[in-house]
């Protein structure tokens, strides 16, 4: 797990050091289909799916209950 | 070490400087009925609703109920094998001890179990009992209720998920953490997973526990007026039963294949890493690209690819066309047939070596003025989702079931969010 947190801080001083984007220049950010997961109930039960087809999971972002199916 | 790299991070996200509240998620009552139809005759419908409601300035609450109702062809002739391999002769526990098959076949044939789904016929009572859902051959009941609470700077959000059905229970509690700062074009978000489940086979007299830990880091940067990128990472750990009670694994006997249980690991530590790159390809239209990399400890290692483009049709209508391709090697342990009995054995098709492609279209109808000539969208605060998935999934060796390498399933989801 080490490296992750070493990434994460790198990304955190990186990226965060060069924010330029004003509240007021968001407008195409705000748009619906520049949203990750705009839905994330509906990402979640795609997820749910893939999960017991597939024999990896994480990383995705969505969230979903455990079943026996898998 | 890990711990003070952790903290360290924590200390220097929480006093951070520039940081803006964030926002509690929309008042909104969402109703969806998916379906789930696949080549191996299973077929799952499940609907559910959803409820998010603001109780005060700083505080929302989630609640959401899910049913899943499946029927599988396999189920109503009792689930029993037609893969050739063999006859049932013997199984084993997870001890070792051998059992006489015949002994379970009585119980079988009342409670049969689809292999391929690992659902369970539910009988003549099932869940409600009544004949309302007669027709379905396992249900699976899921609750889920949340909170998000904005304390300071930080949006806090809590889960709890209970999931029944006749053979398994999961409860989950799950915690996300986040934080904007750097004038809101940064986002990290920590997340915590804990589920307690209990697997009960309606074929076996014991029961297991399976316990689930998942530590999750997502990070959001915005690289400009239309583009962001995202790094998400979770480290789960898996302690327990952990195989599938209802998978067999052929093994040779003295010349002759016999089906024994599935022996797993009683742990398994899975990572995963992915990012995801948003951006604008024209006023009307964006893109994502993501890719995700995964491996755990059974050896399993998978790529995986996706895009998604997205493009107003209308002021209404979005539409949305999605590609994923995934890559998978096999587990340690994974073999399509045994030479003799090991410590270790699976035929779980999860776990052999395989890839498999998804086609995804979405429909969007946003309400609102202009469209009244469809009653149903003149308020804005409507909106109705329509998707359709086709899946395809080959794997190396044959299911030991059916012996197919090859699977297709469709997936739909028709819904409606009411914003209010």
């Amino acid at each position: 797990m080490r490296w992750i947190y070493v990434l994460l801080l790198f990304l955190l001083l990186i990226l965060s050091g060069c924010a330029t984007v004003k509240p007021w220049e968001r407008e195409s950010l705000a748009d619906p289909i520049m949203i990750i997961d705009e839905n994330p109930i509906d990402a979640g039960m795609k997820e749910h799916f893939i999960d017991y087809r597939e024999g990896s999971e994480g990383a995705t972002g969505a969230q979903s209950g455990g079943c026996g199916c898998g | 070490m890990d711990k003070k790299l952790a903290l360290g991070l924590l200390i220097l996200l929480f006093l951070s400087g520039s940081v803006l509240a964030q926002d509690l998620p929309d008042d909104e009552l969402q109703v969806n009925i998916s379906g789930y139809f696949d080549s191996f005759d299973v077929n799952v419908m499940y609907p559910s609703i959803a409820i998010t409601r603001k109780v005060s300035d700083k505080t929302s609450i989630t609640g959401r109920y899910l049913v899943d109702m499946i029927t599988a062809a396999s189920m109503k002739t009792g689930g029993s094998s037609s893969s050739g391999s063999g006859e049932r002769e013997h199984e084993d526990d997870d001890e070792g001890r051998e059992h006489d098959f015949g002994k379970t076949s009585s119980a079988t044939s009342v409670n049969s179990v689809d292999a391929v789904t690992a659902a369970s016929s539910r009988g003549g009572g099932g869940v409600f009992g009544g004949e309302g859902l007669s027709s379905f051959d396992d249900v699976r009941n899921e609750f889920n209720l949340g909170v998000s609470q904005i304390v300071g700077e930080n949006l806090i959000s809590l889960n709890g998920i209970y999931s029944t059905e006749r053979d398994y229970t999961s409860s989950t509690l799950a915690g996300t953490i986040s934080r904007q700062f750097a004038m809101k074009n940064t986002t990290l978000q920590l997340g915590f997973v804990r589920s307690w489940d209990k697997v009960f086979p309606v074929i076996k007299d014991w029961t297991r526990s399976k316990d689930v830990v998942t530590y999750s880091a997502n990070f959001s940067q915005l690289l400009g007026k239309s583009a962001l990128i995202q790094f998400l990472t979770s480290y789960s750990e898996n302690n327990g039963y952990l195989a599938d009670a209802y998978n067999q694994v052929s093994v040779d006997s003295m010349g002759t294949m016999v089906l024994r249980d599935p022996i797993h690991p009683n742990n398994r530590i899975r990572k995963a890493a992915a990012t995801q790159l948003k951006f604008r390809l024209s006023e009307q239209s964006s893109m994502q690209m993501g890719y995700r990399y995964y491996w755990d400890n059974w050896d399993v290692v998978s790529h995986t690819f996706s895009m998604n483009y997205m493009r107003h049709m209308s002021d209404h209508v979005v539409l949305g066309l999605g590609w994923r391709t995934y890559l998978q090697n096999r587990a340690f342990f994974f073999k399509p047939q045994y030479a003799q009995p090991e410590a270790l054995m699976t035929s779980d098709i999860k776990l052999d070596k395989g890839y498999s492609n998804q086609l995804q279209f979405e429909l969007t109808l946003n309400g609102g003025r202009g469209q009244d000539y469809l009653p149903f969208l003149t308020s804005e605060k409507i909106q109705y989702n329509i998707s359709l998935n086709v899946y395809s999934r080959h794997t190396q060796s044959g299911y030991w079931y059916n012996g197919q390498k090859n699977m297709i399933a469709t997936n739909f989801n028709l819904g409606i969010r009411y914003r209010f």
